[in-house]
């Protein structure tokens, strides 16, 4: 018989508030009364996966319908894990206490590539089968979803689908299919259930295909095995946020989270069009909320929730066309509320600072940019638009607005990248130092300077080139680390080894998912937490694996050579994303087409969407004498 | 204008046992700010709600009597508020007595004087044998204990027997044992429950799982002519 965790097991565990539900907010329904019980997994501890706002609406929208029942679960930490296996008590959801294994359907969100140890740990804690072709009939239908999935490949064993894309719509009636499916006794097994999912936009049943490798061991092809399976398998996607409910009434937790505040999106999508990035390809195009509509969701959220700072989320908050009057007006409707308005990320410039002198929670710390790059050649090849002067300015003002903290993002590892570009980073950051004393005439600064290692995303323009060898990076590292001996400057980097293993489950394929089960068994999870991190061990089992990890990350990509993950079609062109690539090697820029002319990358005309930018919009209605609606 | 402050005496219930402190309070902060309450806020940058706790309450512990006291910015009736925060309580937390104080009063975790605590957990022993003992304890002129504090502090010499002011236990047919424990809480130092068993565990070697034991708050008591009165007049 199953064992049941019991206080005496919380009392040993670190922080036991993760485990026991029973949130504000939370949704319970009654188990039999409902004609499908959904469980939405995160594979990471409690307080990263319920600062997730993916989640927060899937959540509402799925509970919002009165014969779908979801409820939550996280990874356990492994004190707790430890408790679990000892007990014998299986990975429950938070709401009803259920075992994951009673669920109909059990989705996981894949948010990074480190996190995929995790999924396995879940599934077997769970009581899951975790091969998709040997779950029995009363086991739940496994699906992911997230930015991830985009490539999910590596993970094609241990999923029944994937949702690609956007999930509002699309989780809701993939739910409904599986209800109907089980009402009606099942019929054709999990076959049966799979081909029928299989009909809906944007699913991918892993299992109807066959993947071929060529003699050289590279990907050649992907061909469906049923009639009905198609290709590719075209990203759902939401035309108007507008139009779509929002979580105005999410959990509040008792612990401390991640994100402890309102997430109010104000945007999704960015079409700046940096070329390193998997978000702004994957998110395309822009659409934009309303500001009317912020503002009415804001006065809900404040109301429901009792937080008391209201951030406004998106990929590039500071490009929300509308934001600055959007702030004020918050501000002034809160102030007496104590409520703070904050912005999760800073654009290069002197309007950011204008804005960050208005909202209190940017006062608290020190303010973040992220040139990426620390010459303007690099920044020109990675297509981030912004120059030395944005920078002075932007930290001019900031040091006379009152600040003396900033921290600056880098990445090492770029394509074209030589030592000139390395030593740039130190420059930058000394260029700061200067400009503090020019500005306030006397020392006192604080630069922090974060160095991320970059990997290689598919469905970017760079999903061609070689990851950087972590000798490599580990040289570039030691140069920052002797330009910058400095008691102004500090210097974060992280260890090469995760971005290595991030490059290789990045960009990998089927093959990948034997590693990841040897590497399970082996021990490892938490693979995103250095403490449990371990590399050797990773190493090891690629290795007895016979799988090269160099194959994977380290070689550069023919401009014709076919990849593992095509056939996931998130609406933006090969020819475009080849294109890119190539103006990065001239270093020239490709301008924002949410402003500019339209840079063809095929999202719009593919999806049958358009770019929603509200102040865009007030302009042309305008010109065309049309009353402004809203 | 008099300060004007409504106090609260809220339940922590099973379902909530494992929250910290801290995590209460902050709850019980967010439910006055969706009840609409009209709290007073420090002044500065980051202004904080004018709340207060009568004393922790440590991890795993339930308590059917918790105080708290917000200072309010106007008066409005009693009935109004109390419906209000009641509505707002996350699930585990009641509210099951509200009273507005107005004009100059002492801070409710200023007059806490004792606790009082219900310990249930398994017991195979001898229920006579165990009342003896208590009964034999109880009876010491002193009892010293040293309580070791958190790290380059130095212990403090406290007197168990001043400090537990009642005690009691009785078995049930099932084999639980409810112990019952009155403690003192003086300026110079009080000790938990569960600290206050293990003591005596090692003294009269009993064999009390504690790991398996479960803590509920019974009340919180101050100071009335001599004895103890619950608060908020119990």
């Amino acid at each position: 018989m199953a064992g049941k965790i019991q206080p005496e097991q919380l009392m040993r565990v670190e922080r036991p508030v993760r485990y026991t539900g029973n949130e504000y907010g939370q949704v319970i329904k009654d188990a039999d009364a409902v004609k499908v019980r959904v469980a939405l997994a995160f594979p990471d501890v409690y307080e990263v996966g319920m600062s997730y706002l993916g989640y927060k609406i899937l959540y509402h929208l799925l509970n919002k319908e009165d014969d779908i029942w979801a409820e939550r679960t996280y990874a356990p930490w492994p004190d707790m894990e430890k408790e679990m296996r000892q007990l014998g008590a299986p990975l429950v959801a938070l709401e009803s206490k259920s075992p994951l294994a009673s669920f109909d359907l059990l989705g996981f969100t894949l948010q990074y590539e480190l996190s995929y140890t995790n999924i396995i740990n879940m599934l077997d804690l769970g009581g899951v089968t975790l091969l998709a072709k040997d779950r029995g009939l009363a086991e739940p239908i496994v699906i992911g979803g997230g930015p991830c999935v985009f490539n999910p490949e590596p993970l094609a064993d241990f999923f029944d689908v994937f949702l690609i894309g956007e999930g509002e719509d699309l989780l809701v009636e993939a739910a409904r299919v599986v209800g109907n499916w089980k009402a009606a006794g099942k019929p054709g097994g999990r076959h049966g259930v799979l081909l029928e999912l299989a009909k809906l936009d944007g699913l991918y049943v892993p299992a109807f295909y066959e993947v071929s490798y060529g003699a050289d061991g590279r990907f050649e092809a992907i061909a469906p095995k049923q009639e009905t399976a198609r290709l590719p398998i075209t990203k759902r996607v939401v035309a108007d946020l507008n139009a779509v409910d929002y979580p105005t009434a999410p959990i509040v937790p008792f612990g401390e989270i991640v994100h402890d505040r309102m997430m109010l999106e104000v945007f999704r999508g960015c079409t700046r069009g940096c070329r390193f990035c998997h978000a702004g390809v994957i998110t395309r195009p822009v659409r934009e909320r309303k500001p009317e509509l912020l503002k009415e969701l804001a006065r809900k959220l404040a109301d429901s929730t009792g937080y008391n700072e209201i951030s406004l989320f998106s990929l590039s908050t500071a490009d929300y066309s509308c934001l600055a009057p959007l702030i004020t007006d918050l501000i002034d409707e809160y102030k007496n509320d104590r409520i703070s308005v904050s912005l999760p990320s800073l654009r290069l410039d002197s309007f950011s600072i204008d804005l960050a002198k208005q909202v209190q929670a940017v006062r608290k710390s020190g303010l973040t940019f992220a040139p990426e790059a620390g010459t303007q050649r690099m920044r020109n090849v990675i297509n981030k638009g912004v120059t030395e002067k944005n920078l002075d300015d932007a930290v001019e003002a900031a040091f006379k607005a009152g600040w003396s903290q900033v921290k600056l993002y880098f990445m090492i590892g770029l394509p074209t990248e030589t030592d000139e570009d390395i030593h740039g980073i130190a420059d930058m950051a000394y260029r700061v130092v200067d400009k503090y004393r020019e500005v306030m005439g006397r020392r006192g600064a604080k630069v922090t300077v974060s160095v991320s290692s970059f990997v290689p995303k598919p469905h970017t323009p760079f999903q061609w080139m070689p990851q950087n060898s972590m000798e490599e990076i580990a040289r570039k590292q030691a140069i920052l680390r002797q330009r910058l001996r400095s008691r102004d400057v500090t210097l974060q980097y992280h260890d090469a080894t995760t971005s290595r293993l991030e490059g290789v489950f990045a960009r990998g394929d089927r093959r990948l998912g034997a590693v990841l089960l040897a590497a399970w068994e082996a021990g490892a999870k938490f693979d995103g937490w250095s403490e449990y991190f371990d590399y050797d061990r990773w190493a090891r089992v690629f290795a007895e694996q016979g799988v090269d990890m160099d194959f994977y990350a380290g070689r550069e990509r023919g401009q014709a050579e076919p990849f593992a993950w095509e056939h996931l079609d998130t609406g933006v062109s090969r020819a475009f994303l080849w294109h890119e690539y190539e103006k990065a090697q001239r270093g020239e820029l490709t301008a924002d087409c949410r402003h500019g002319d339209c840079t063809g990358c095929g999202v719009c005309p593919k999806l049958g969407v358009k770019v929603i930018d509200w102040s865009e919009k007030h302009a042309a209605d305008q010109a065309k004498n049309v009353p402004v609606q809203g | 204008m008099q300060p004007i402050r409504l106090r609260m005496c809220l339940s922590k219930d099973e379902s909530i046992r494992f929250v910290s402190h801290l995590e209460y309070a902050k709850a019980l902060e967010r439910a006055l700010r969706r009840a609409k309450l009209p709290a007073a806020y420090s002044e500065g940058f980051n202004p904080h709600m004018k709340l207060s706790l009568a004393s922790a309450l440590a991890v795993g512990t339930t308590s059917r009597n918790e105080y708290a006291e917000v200072e309010l910015t106007e008066k409005r009736p009693l009935a109004e508020l109390a419906g209000a925060l009641s509505k707002a309580l996350p699930p585990g937390m009641r509210l099951i007595k509200a009273l507005l104080v107005e004009g100059p009063a002492p801070k409710l975790m200023a007059v806490v004087a004792g606790a009082s605590y219900l310990i249930s957990l398994p017991f195979d022993g001898d229920p006579v044998v165990l009342k003896q003992q208590i009964e034999a304890f109880m009876a010491m002129p002193s009892f010293p204990y040293e309580k070791r504090s958190p790290k380059g502090k130095p212990a403090k010499q406290l007197d168990l027997r001043a400090l537990i002011r009642q005690m009691s236990a009785t078995v049930d047919e099932a084999g639980m044992a409810s112990i019952a424990l009155s403690i003192a809480m003086p300026p110079a130092g009080t000790i938990k429950p569960l600290e206050a068993l293990q003591a005596l565990q090692e003294h009269f070697q009993w064999s009390l799982p504690l790991e398996r034991a479960l803590v509920e708050r019974v009340a919180l008591y101050e100071n009335q002519q001599g004895g103890w009165r619950p608060l908020l007049g119990g």
